[in-house]
């Protein structure tokens, strides 16, 4: 069961069973993992490997969690994974085929191609770089949780605060929520889910992280 | 009505006081950043965002992003563009949608 933050005493207190751990880990693991294989090489050589080698047994399990969350692209569109594996550049990244991943790491200049792919070679590392480190903190802090209490510092907690952004983004995506009528639209179907609807797990999943990011951000805001 | 934020001669101050590694950049209003709404990020995050990344009060931090919230965008801080270039990569970092262009 769990139970929203609050902040006690400079530290962010919140109660998760281990089930839902397990689902907000899964998430941003998936995340990850999502951005490890896309937009370019990891700058801290993480733990996957796009190529291939070692880590491709790593790469299949993380593709076996985002199947049974329903997170894949393919999942809800259909197509096949090949479009993940585009060849990675030297100088900006390539655009990401996965509008995912374009949320994540979004064009730094809206109506001037030639900026936006100047900002792409300078910045979209760095703010790849910078998710990645917050992601796996925040990994480490669910994953190394052995009680249903969290009792985390400042930096703990801000490393899953902004984590559960990107998680959301990712899932919003999934859910093709662009616009706040289509979040309006998703409270109307979660009070009418059908249970066999492939979408509900995902649907359910962001709205509990949805709750529980809302609690966080709110006990972490300076007073 | 203008997007941007109401300017004060205290605005430029505090972009310029948080630059970090920039304190030294003589204020340039040739550039700005901008957020722009989405669905995803919450109302208390992007105040959180605002507050903690630039130092903004709460009022101001809240205020924009009802701007962000209502108007669809905000300007958030005004400067040379080398100085909002890293305030629109910071930004993304924090999954907030942001841009730089110039002030036009």
């Amino acid at each position: 069961m769990a139970r929203a933050f609050r902040r006690r005493r400079g530290r962010f207190v919140a109660d998760l069973a281990a089930p839902e751990r397990e689902i907000v880990l899964d998430c941003i693991v998936q995340t990850a993992a999502l951005l490890e294989r896309e937009g370019g090489p990891a700058p801290g050589a993480g733990p996957l490997d796009p190529a291939g080698g070692p880590a491709g047994e790593d790469a299949d399990e993380f593709e076996a969690i985002m199947r049974r969350a329903g997170l894949t692209d393919a999942a809800f569109s259909g197509d096949g994974p090949g479009a993940a594996a585009d060849g990675v550049g030297r100088g900006a990244p390539p655009v990401s085929d996965d509008p995912a991943v374009r949320r994540l790491l979004p064009d730094g200049h809206r109506d001037d191609p030639a900026q936006a792919e100047a900002f792409r070679a300078l910045s979209a590392q760095n703010v790849r770089s910078t998710k990645l480190t917050h992601l796996h903190r925040a990994a480490e802090v669910l994953a190394g949780a052995t009680q249903d209490r969290l009792d985390l510092g400042e930096d703990d907690a801000r490393a899953l605060l902004l984590s559960l952004t990107d998680v959301r983004l990712v899932l919003a995506e999934r859910l093709e929520l662009r616009t706040d009528d289509d979040v309006e639209h998703l409270e109307a179907q979660l009070d009418a889910l059908d249970a066999g609807d492939g979408r509900a797990q995902v649907m359910l999943t962001y709205d509990f992280l949805t709750w529980f990011q809302e609690t966080l951000a709110s006990a972490m805001l300076p007073r | 009505m203008s997007i941007a934020p109401t300017s004060h001669p205290s605005t430029s101050a505090d972009v310029e006081s948080d630059t970090r590694a920039g304190a030294d950049i003589r204020p340039d209003p040739g550039w700005i950043t901008l957020v722009w709404n989405d669905p995803v990020n919450l109302m208390s995050y992007v105040t959180y965002v605002f507050q903690t990344y630039f130092g903004y009060p709460r009022e101001k931090a809240e205020r924009l992003m009802m701007d962000v919230h209502e108007k669809g965008r905000a300007v958030v801080a005004h400067g040379p563009r080398e100085v909002m270039e890293q305030h629109t990569e910071a930004l993304q970092g924090y999954g907030l949608w942001a841009t730089f262009a110039k002030d036009e």
